[in-house]
C-alpha cells in the first residue's frame, strides 16, 4: 500500500534545493534521474526532501568524499565492482547499505541544537524494500524503497542505478 | 606555507570550519537544511568549509612563522626557510654548521704509487662518512711542494702510511671523532690495510639552533663597526655569515681593559689608547691543527725544530709532539697539556713578521695568540740517534685568525687611527668526572649526559668561572637522581697557558680564572674560554 504526503502546509519548514527532479511530484511510483538535474532548481522539503537525502546517503560511495569519509554506502562500489551477482546478494547488500544510511540520519537528526527541530514527515521511521531484481539481460537492477516517516506516510521510489558490470 | 594543500587540512580543523559556517548560515537562513545528505550542505557547506579550514591553517602557520619565539617552540617542525626569511630583516642568517677537518692515517701493503680524487670516501663503525678533501698523489719520492704526500714506511718494515687530509660528509659536532678512531676505506683503494683517525676530526659544528640565533640578535640590529665591543661583534659577524668562520663569541680589549697591553709603549706607561685585541672564538670543542716537522738534532735524544706562524697561525698550545706514525690515545688526557703519551718539550715563542705590518708589537708576550707568533720547541727524550727526526705535532688553534686579522687590516675596514690584532682566545681545557645515581624506575643515558656537559662547557667564554653547580643542574635533567659531590665525587679540572708559556692548573668546586689572572700574560676572565673534549668528560653512572 502507498500512502502520499498528508499534508502540502511546508510553511516554515527547512527546505533543501531539489536534486532529483522527479521527486517533487507525488507519484504512485517514478523512476528518478541525476541526470535530470535543471539549471534553476527548486526547492524541496518534507518528504521528498527526506527521500532525496535518503537517495543522496544511499547512493554515495562509502569513503570517497573528504572529510566526510562516513558518509555513503557500499553498495554501487560493490556493483561497480561485480561483486553483488544475483538477488541474494542484492538483498543482503541493499540491508547493509540501508543500515548505515539510517545511522547516518540519526547522526545529525539527534543534533537539535545545531539543526534545528526535525518535522514528523521528513523523519524517517522505517525502509522498506518492496521490490527488487537483476536483470542480468540489461545489465540492470532495480531496487524499489520505501520511506516510512514518523507521521506514517509513506513515499515509495526506485532509485537511479547504474548497471552492475 | 604556501605549500599547504587540503591534504595538510586535519579532520578536526575540518569540522571546526563546517562547525561555524553551519551555524552562521543558520543564523542568517534557519529554513535552510544542512544535516548531511541534503544538497545544500554539499554545495554551500563542505566546499566553504574546505577553503576556510585551509585558510585557518595557512593563516596560523604564518602567524607560527612570522614569530620567532612561535617558532623556538617548534624548532622540530619549522622549515628552515621561514626562520632564514624572518632572520634576514635583522640582517642575519643561521649559521648553517661546518664540517669536521682532519687527517686520516691510511696504511697500505706495499710502495706504490695511489691516486686519491677528493671525495674518497672513509666510514668509521658507526657510519660517519669522511672524504678526502683534495686530489693527490701519494707516493714515496713525493714532492710535497706540489701537493704530493709521501709515503713512509713502518718502523719495524711491515707496512706503509700516509696521512691524507680529510673532511666530513655532512656539517655537524658527531663528526668531531677522536684520534685513533678506526675508518674503513668505502671507496676501493688496492693495498689497504687499514686506516684510522690521525688527530681528533675538529671544527665539525652543529646547525645553529634558533635559540643560539635570538642569542644574536642585539648584534644584528646594532650599529656595526669596529668601534665599541657589540658593533666590532656584529660587523664581524656579519663578514663572515656565510663562511666557514663561525664566531661563537667574542671579547675585545682595548683602551683601559686589563688585557691590553699594547697601548702603554710610552716611558710613563700610561694608556694612549687606539689598540684593539680582539678575541674571536670560532670553534665550539677545541680545534686541532695537525703539521709534520723534521726537528734537527741538538743533544742527545733531544731535537728542535721552528714551528712558524703559517704552520699553525695563531695557535693557542701544543696538545703534543709525537712520532709521525703515532696516535695518541685521547682519553687519557683529561684536560691535561699537553696530553699523555706526548714527548716532553719546552717551546720558546717569539714576534715572527711583525716588522712588515703595521702592528704596534713590542715583547714576546704582545705577539702571543696572533699569526705574528713563531715558536722554536724543543723535544726531549726522543729515543733515536738521527740527525733528523721527524714528528707529529698537534696544536690547538683558532681556524680562520688569518681571514679575520686579514679582513680587520684592510684600509677599507678598520678605523685608521687604530690598531687592531686578532688573538686565539685562551682556552681553559675541561675535565670532568662525576658519580652519577639513578633508579631502576629512571633510567639514564650516560652518553647523553656526557654529550650535554661537553655541549654545555664548549659554550662557555670569557666568564669567569666555571662551577660544579652549573653543571649540575644538566645531569638532574638528565635523570640523575643523586650526585656525589664528596671528595671522591663529582672533579672538576682546568687547564690554561699564559702568553709567556706557562700553564696554570684548576681545580675543585670552581675552575675560577680570577684566581690565576695576570694580565701581563694577557690571562684575565676577558680573554679566556672554557672547552673541553669529549673524551675529557667521564661520568659513572650507579644504578641505587
Amino acid at each position: 500500500m502507498e500512502n502520499y504526503p498528508y499534508t502540502t502546509n511546508y510553511s516554515g519548514r527547512q527546505v533543501d534545493i531539489e536534486l532529483l527532479q522527479s521527486i517533487t511530484k507525488p507519484v504512485k511510483l517514478k523512476k528518478v534521474n541525476v541526470s535530470n538535474v535543471s539549471e534553476t532548481p527548486k526547492i524541496v522539503t518534507g518528504i521528498e526532501k527526506l527521500a532525496q537525502r535518503y537517495t543522496l546517503l544511499f547512493l554515495s560511495t562509502l569513503g570517497s568524499i573528504h572529510f566526510d569519509t562516513d558518509q555513503g554506502t557500499e553498495l554501487v562500489g560493490q556493483l561497480l565492482g561485480g561483486v553483488i551477482q544475483n538477488r541474494g546478494n542484492l538483498e543482503s547488500a541493499f540491508a547493509v547499505a540501508n543500515n548505515l544510511v539510517m545511522q547516518q540520519f540519526e547522526k545529525d537528526d539527534l543534533k537539535t541544537d545545531i539543526y534545528g527541530e526535525i518535522q514528523d514527515d521528513e523523519n524517517l521511521d522505517a525502509v522498506k524494500l518492496l521490490d527488487f531484481d537483476i536483470e542480468q539481460a540489461t545489465g540492470t537492477i532495480y531496487l524499489q524503497i520505501q520511506l516510512i516517516t514518523v507521521a506514517g506516510d509513506d513515499i515509495t521510489f526506485i532509485v537511479p542505478t547504474s548497471a552492475p558490470r | 606555507m604556501s605549500d599547504l594543500t587540503l591534504s595538510d587540512v586535519s579532520q578536526a580543523d575540518f569540522d571546526t570550519a563546517e562547525a561555524i559556517l553551519v551555524d552562521l548560515i543558520r543564523a542568517q537562513y534557519p529554513s535552510l537544511d544542512l544535516r548531511r545528505g541534503s544538497v545544500l550542505r554539499d554545495l554551500l557547506i563542505r566546499p566553504a568549509a574546505s577553503v576556510y579550514a585551509l585558510d585557518t591553517d595557512r593563516l596560523a602557520t604564518l602567524q607560527e612563522q612570522m614569530s620567532i619565539t612561535s617558532i623556538a617552540e617548534n624548532e622540530d617542525t619549522v622549515d628552515p626557510e621561514a626562520i632564514d626569511n624572518i632572520l634576514v630583516n635583522f640582517g642575519i642568517t643561521r649559521n648553517v654548521g661546518a664540517v669536521a677537518t682532519g687527517q686520516v692515517m691510511v696504511r697500505v701493503d706495499a710502495a706504490r704509487q695511489y691516486e686519491f680524487v677528493a671525495g674518497f670516501q672513509f666510514a668509521t663503525l658507526e657510519g660517519l662518512l669522511f672524504n678526502a678533501s683534495r686530489n693527490c698523489v701519494v707516493k714515496e719520492d713525493a714532492d710535497t711542494l706540489s701537493d704530493e704526500i709521501k709515503l713512509n714506511q713502518s718502523d719495524d718494515g711491515t707496512y706503509y702510511y700516509f696521512i691524507l687530509p680529510a673532511l666530513a660528509d655532512e656539517v655537524g659536532a658527531n663528526y668531531n671523532i677522536s684520534a685513533g678512531t678506526t675508518l674503513d676505506a668505502v671507496s676501493t683503494l688496492f693495498g689497504f690495510v687499514s686506516a684510522e683517525a690521525y688527530s681528533v676530526f675538529s671544527s665539525g659544528l652543529n646547525e645553529e639552533s634558533i635559540a643560539e640565533v635570538l642569542t644574536r640578535l642585539p648584534l644584528a640590529i646594532s650599529y656595526r663597526a669596529l668601534e665599541s665591543r657589540t658593533s666590532i661583534n656584529a660587523k664581524l659577524q656579519e663578514q663572515f655569515k656565510d663562511t666557514t668562520i663561525n664566531i661563537q663569541a667574542l671579547s675585545v680589549q682595548g683602551y683601559g681593559d686589563d688585557a691590553q697591553l699594547r697601548d702603554k709603549h710610552n716611558p710613563l706607561g700610561f694608556a694612549v689608547g687606539s689598540r684593539v685585541d680582539i678575541y674571536p672564538r670560532l670553534f665550539a670543542a677545541p680545534q686541532v691543527v695537525t703539521v709534520q716537522k723534521e726537528g734537527t738534532r741538538i743533544a742527545a735524544n733531544t731535537y728542535q725544530f721552528t714551528l712558524e706562524s703559517a704552520d699553525a697561525p695563531g695557535f693557542y698550545a701544543l696538545r703534543s709532539i709525537s712520532e709521525l706514525d703515532a696516535i695518541i690515545n685521547p682519553e687519557l688526557s683529561f684536560g691535561d697539556l699537553p696530553v699523555l703519551g706526548s714527548y716532553a718539550f719546552t717551546e720558546v715563542r717569539s714576534a715572527d713578521g711583525v716588522e712588515s705590518t703595521f702592528h704596534d708589537i713590542v715583547t714576546d708576550v704582545e705577539a702571543a695568540f696572533t699569526i705574528y707568533q713563531k715558536a722554536i720547541i724543543t723535544v726531549t727524550g726522543v729515543p733515536s740517534a738521527e740527525t733528523k727526526h721527524n714528528f707529529k705535532i698537534e696544536a690547538y688553534y683558532d681556524k680562520g685568525l688569518t681571514d679575520i686579522q686579514t679582513y680587520v687590516d684592510s684600509t677599507d675596514v678598520r678605523n685608521l687611527e687604530s690598531d687592531y690584532l686578532i688573538r686565539c682566545p685562551l682556552i681553559c681545557l675541561v675535565g670532568v668526572d662525576a658519580k652519577v645515581y639513578y633508579t631502576s624506575s629512571n633510567v639514564v643515558d650516560q652518553a647523553k649526559m656526557e654529550t650535554d656537559i661537553y655541549n654545555y662547557i664548549n659554550s662557555r667564554s670569557f666568564v669567569k668561572q666555571l662551577t660544579r653547580s652549573e653543571l649540575i643542574p644538566i645531569l638532574y635533567a638528565d635523570g640523575a637522581t643523586r650526585i656525589d659531590l664528596g671528595q671522591a665525587g663529582m672533579q672538576l679540572q682546568g687547564t690554561v697557558q699564559d702568553a709567556s708559556g706557562t700553564s696554570h692548573q684548576l681545580s675543585g668546586d670552581s675552575l675560577d680564572i680570577v684566581s690565576i689572572q695576570d694580565k701581563s700574560k694577557l690571562l684575565t676572565p676577558e680573554t679566556v674560554v672554557f672547552a673541553a673534549e669529549l673524551e675529557s668528560i667521564n661520568i659513572e653512572t650507579i644504578l641505587e
